[in-house]
């Protein structure tokens, strides 16, 4: 039997979290799921289970002229109706499972299940955010690249707690997110992508390009980025195939119940392909 | 023991036992209140939605500790409204119940969009109904009921 | 009073039920002290037991295999080759064991998680290799007709898994009723049940009672696997003397019933020097899994769907079922039907491609007519009306400019027809020799009439047509009549509720009980009236040659999809559906046009959308998440109509509706996908990985 403690301060979370080694539950759900038994027992939990879904101070949104930040029990649905939340990531949260989930899910939970199917990780990844993470003594913040590890492994140590999400505000002329689950909605990902880049006076001044499910984590390749800042978008698409070779390496799905590693490499080579070919019109 | 402590249905409500319970089980075990079903246990088919605190939500995936505090309406509850009634008219004409497994949940998903969309349009709807499975209708009717009533009880929402 | 015309709708009679959520499902039934029960399951595909090691029982906790069973350890059906419980070898990942019973439900998880069971492995089959029956018949000389052929082609079809996915899993509850036991189900034939009850306890009829719950969907799954349940938990309750609930979970459920069967189709086509087909040999192959269950009718009814709405003169027809150590396939809507319906769709369309003829044309130029004979040499003896259903259907969807313009291979659009038939109630002589359907009204001292029959309401509206009936018939208001869910210690044996029979042969039954009423209608005195079965004496049908009237009744359908194909990501969106239906006339058109949408939206979704395959016998999509059924994002607007022609045996001139609104969808589907890619398709689904490899590696 776990031990299970519930609290709304963040003080007490903290403490709670400094003098014990558990398992957090935010939204729930992804823990419920990863967790139940059979119906009508209590979930099981691998250890003693702190919840923090209810700590009223982590349930904010805050649009800044710099930054658009995010607390820690945030959920989904409340970031899809806020008016300053980014183009991308509102593209994503309307394709994000479906109404009642998202009305329980948080992106805090999505970044500690480092999940490299989540699309809301993968819209992080290109908005280059910053991941804030507290303990009883400490704070401190991370990219969001440097903050997933591996396969469901993050950078949070056991006594921390991911209280924001720090997005840099950033002007974009072409923004483009794309989901392809197994239906319309109300699906995992086979492949997701997420491309942002700003085109001045037909010059690449910024650009990033994230993919999901087609590695252990997200993919995104900051040097073949910086190769393409400064070039004219009319060249880039004759590059496009030299584009693509490179990210090549990097995809490396997997077979599984929801798709062949075939057609997500395919797809994924094909959205890079569709994102180039949109800077150029 | 833990005591857990919420509005249900509009009365206080305290429940001892585990936080990590579904909240879906508490419901049914405690309160005898069925109308919310389990259909997959894992939050896809929407079969088991009620609001809290005015949001739809999938209760098997609801741990009862994250209900303390929290205003819950279940379809027992939402049934006395005028609203509902609006609803189960508009689901009756439109022939939008076969089963009936999902319709307790399409009811909860509906009320959820109209209570902030009053008058949605085609699309809207599929996208709201998008966490709540029906495998008899093809959907098609349940849309019709949901703009029927949208239309007929422009007034309620 | 209904005196008006029969089709308009009324409310759902249980519609207030259902949408307040007061409807009682098998889950939401709850008794004083039940126990529960969970299922200990075979984890190899293949093998023998060799030991099974059982945990330490506290006070009222138990197991129960098939040392427990009174009387025969077989799932009463057709073939006695399906076990209750394993004895010696199992056949099937997911092969039931033993039960694990008591009172506390963490408890008996944890007992059962700590069985352990030694297997002696087996090489498990997987493929068509071991066919375990096998049936055939034939029309005309198909020997002449591919010697004097001009050109012969041939195709070879297949089909994947098909999961019913009923929103409610399966389910049962029961308890010990005076000699006997009572069960509860979530249930589409409560006889079935009974009659499989009686004979794995040895318990005559008086001892089992077997009652109907609000049933959450079943679309064929709680046909034949209910009984495995229900013999399984009576034997539990007989050994243990509490009542006990017994509820599967969606995985579980997913994992282990019953599913459509995986086919093979070849079908082969000699052409004549006119260009059109003078003969087909076809070969059907179905996967039943490790137990045959129903999967010898299944076959058949594929079978005699080869010709669907064409007629060909000359026919070689052969099927095989075959066993696997896999989960056993069972019924599920359609019933073999829509694994040959999507067969000879694509062939008939492939056929006039690779003859460079107009594929419309060709396959009008097959259209079935009245006085035709039908593929097994019965008569096609009622008006048909498909022409005109079709030509409905072309002008309502703007069809031939929209093939014309879709031809064009960069525009990624397709638009896709078919049009099919469906044999109404049991093949053959079933109703007369297997089913012998009995129907009672019961009228009481105060003038209700109480419906007595063994059929369903699973969602299908069978509570709301029968008593249309029996009110419009009595003209009596709807509300007098009453029907309450079927309980074996009252309601006759009408049959199962399946095949496309309930509306037909149980209805037509119930007017003739209410005709015999009204004309022998005594104010205020109780009054009984039953209906047997009785076959039009023109129905002459042999199994053994397979030669005769397979059906009394046919429904026929036209099915138009109209889609878009994603270039980049090969995701198929489905834009608009038309569909014309002909099942004589509609006893309610709200009911019938439900039944058409939700069945367009599971034949469609069979034909693009629904992936399910085994890996060494274990299912890999096996919950909601990850077996893809359409959410209403993916559904389009139907467009549907209803075509009257009234069938003269049918209650009002009604037909078969439910499984006839599944069977033309995934032809349909897949015909505009092929379109939309410019590439032939030859299976199902076409998911967009299967169109990936087409279009990027062909």
């Amino acid at each position: 039997m776990v031990n299970t403690h519930r609290v709304t301060t963040l003080q007490d979370a903290l403490r709670y979290l400094d003098e014990n080694d558990c398992y957090i539950v935010n939204g729930g759900t992804d823990a419920m799921v990863q967790h139940r038994s059979w119906a009508e027992t209590p979930v099981a939990f691998p250890k003693d289970t702190l919840f923090i879904h209810d700590i009223k101070e982590l349930n904010y949104i805050e649009a800044m002229p710099e930054t658009f930040k995010i607390g820690g029990t945030c959920t989904y649905e409340s970031l899809l109706f806020h008016p300053g939340c980014p183009k991308v990531l509102k593209a994503c949260l309307e394709l994000f499972a479906s109404p009642g989930i998202r009305n329980t899910a948080t992106l805090a939970g999505n970044i500690a299940n480092a999940s490299p199917a989540a699309d809301g990780l993968l819209v992080l990844y290109a908005l280059n955010a910053q991941i804030v993470l507290q303990s009883r003594n400490n704070k401190r913040i991370l990219p969001v690249m440097d903050m997933i590890t591996g396969l469901k492994k993050t950078a949070r140590n056991k006594d921390e707690l991911i209280t924001e999400i720090v997005i840099p505000t950033t002007s974009f002329t072409h923004s483009y997110f794309k989901k392809i689950g197994g239906r319309k909605s109300d699906a995992i990902s086979k492949v997701s992508f997420t491309g942002l880049a700003r085109v001045e006076s037909g010059i690449i001044k910024d650009i990033r390009l994230a993919l999901g499910a087609v590695n252990i984590t997200v993919v995104r390749r900051p040097e073949i980025e910086q190769d393409l800042i400064g070039k004219k978008v009319t060249d880039v698409i004759s590059m496009i195939s030299d584009i693509k070779a490179r990210y090549e390496p990097h995809i490396k799905p997997i077979d599984d119940q929801r798709s062949t590693s075939r057609y997500r490499k395919t797809v994924a080579m094909n959205l890079i392909e569709t994102f180039m070919k949109q800077l150029a019109q | 023991m833990t005591e857990t402590t919420f509005k249900l249905n509009g009365e206080t409500r305290t429940v001892k036992g585990p936080h990590n319970q579904r909240f879906l089980d508490v419901l049914r075990r405690d309160f005898n209140l069925t109308a919310a079903k389990e259909g997959c246990g894992e939050g896809e088919c929407g079969a088991c939605s009620v609001l809290v605190d005015g949001k739809l939500i999938n209760s098997c995936l609801l741990p009862l500790a994250n209900v303390a505090g929290k205003t819950v309406l279940t379809l027992e509850g939402y049934r006395t409204t005028e609203r509902y009634k609006m609803l189960e008219n508009a689901f009756l004409k439109e022939g939008a119940s076969q089963c009936g497994i999902c319709t307790p949940g399409m009811i909860m998903a509906s009320e959820y969009l109209l209570s902030h969309n009053k008058n949605p349009s085609d699309f809207e709807i599929r996208h709201a109904l998008a966490g709540n499975l029906c495998r008899c209708t093809g959907y098609n009717m349940i849309i019709k009921a949901i703009k029927r009533a949208a239309k007929e009880g422009a007034a309620l929402w | 009073m209904l005196k008006t015309d029969i089709s308009r709708s009324i409310d759902n009679v249980e519609g207030k039920e259902k949408i307040s959520g007061s409807a009682k499902y098998i889950s939401d039934y709850a008794i004083e002290g039940m126990y529960h029960a969970k299922t200990v399951r075979a984890t190899i595909a293949h093998g023998n037991i060799k030991e099974i090691k059982l945990p330490h029982f506290p006070e009222g906790y138990d197991s129960v295999d098939y040392s427990d069973i009174p009387a025969d350890n077989v799932v009463g059906m057709i073939n006695d080759d399906w076990p209750v419980f394993a004895e010696q070898e199992v056949n099937h990942i997911g092969e039931p064991i033993l039960l694990i019973v008591g009172p506390d439900k963490t408890k008996v998880a944890k007992l059962a998680q700590a069985v352990e069971i030694v297997y002696e492995e087996k090489t498990p089959v997987f493929d068509f290799k071991n066919s375990v029956k096998q049936l055939a018949f034939k029309k005309g000389n198909v020997k002449k007709a591919f010697q004097e052929a001009k050109q012969i082609i041939k195709h070879t079809y297949e089909t994947g898994y098909q999961e019913q996915a009923y929103i409610e899993p399966q389910g049962f509850i029961g308890y010990p009723e005076d000699a006997g036991i009572t069960l509860i189900g979530s249930i589409q034939c409560p006889y079935y049940v009974k009659n499989a009850v009686m004979r794995t306890m040895g318990l005559d009829e008086d001892n089992v009672r077997v009652k109907q719950a609000f049933v959450g969907g079943a679309f064929g799954g709680k046909e034949e696997f209910p009984s495995l349940m229900a013999c399984q938990l009576a034997v539990a309750i007989q050994k243990i003397q509490k009542p006990i609930k017994f509820i599967y979970e969606r995985e579980e459920d997913m994992e282990v019933t019953t599913k459509r069967h995986p086919s093979r189709t070849v079908m082969e086509a000699a052409i004549d020097a006119s260009g059109r087909i003078s003969a087909i040999r076809s070969h059907l192959s179905l996967d039943a899994g490790a137990y045959l269950g129903l999967s010898e009718v299944v076959l058949s009814r594929g079978m005699l769907a080869v010709t669907n709405a064409y007629t060909v003169n000359n026919l070689d027809v052969r099927g095989d079922v075959y066993r696997t150590h896999t989960v056993p396939n069972g019924a599920f809507r359609g019933f073999g039907a829509p694994q040959m319906i999507y067969a000879i769709e694509m062939f008939m369309h492939h056929v006039a491609k690779t003859l460079n003829q107009d594929p419309f044309a060709f396959r009008m130029a097959h259209l079935v007519k009245q006085g035709d004979l039908t593929a097994t040499g019965g008569i096609f003896r009622d008006p048909i009306i498909l022409r005109d259903m079709i030509t409905h259907a072309v002008e309502a969807s703007d069809y031939h400019a929209k093939v014309k313009k879709y031809n064009d291979p960069n525009i990624f659009k397709g638009i896709g027809m078919s049009w099919f038939l469906h044999g109404c109630g049991f093949t053959g002589s079933g109703e007369k020799d297997k089913i012998k359907a009995k129907v009672t009204l019961e009228k009481t001292k105060d003038d209700q009439v109480h419906i007595l029959v063994a059929a369903v309401d699973m969602g299908q509206g069978a509570k709301t047509t029968l008593r249309k009936i029996v009110a419009g018939i009595l003209e009596l208001p709807i509300d007098v009549i009453v029907f309450d869910n079927p309980d074996t210690r009252f309601v006759p044996d009408s049959g199962p509720t399946v095949a496309s029979r309930t509306a037909m042969i149980v209805g037509g039954l119930l007017a003739r009980a209410a005709k015999t009423l009204k004309e022998d209608w005594i104010t205020g005195e109780s009054q009984t009236v039953s209906k047997r079965y009785e076959q039009p004496e023109y129905v002459a049908w042999d199994q053994e040659k397979m030669q005769g009237d397979a059906y009394p009744a046919y429904s026929w359908g036209v099915n138009i999809v109209e889609v878009e194909v994603d270039k980049t990501t090969y995701e198929v969106d489905i834009k608009d559906i038309w569909s014309v239906y002909d099942l004589g006339k509609a006893l309610d058109e709200n009911v019938v046009l439900g039944q058409a949408d939700g069945g367009q939206a599971q034949g469609i979704g069979y034909g693009y959308l629904e992936v399910m395959r085994h890996d060494g016998g274990r299912i890999r999509q096996k919950n909601m998440t990850d077996y893809i059924i359409p959410t209403a994002a993916d559904m389009a607007p139907s467009h549907n109509h209803i075509m009257d022609n009234p069938y003269p045996l049918g209650p009002y001139g009604a037909k078969g509706v439910g499984e006839l609104t599944l069977v033309g969808g995934a032809p349909a589907v897949s015909l505009a996908i092929e379109q939309a890619i410019s590439r032939p398709l030859r299976k199902i689904p076409a998911t967009p990985e299967l169109l990936m490899e087409a279009i990027e590696h062909d």
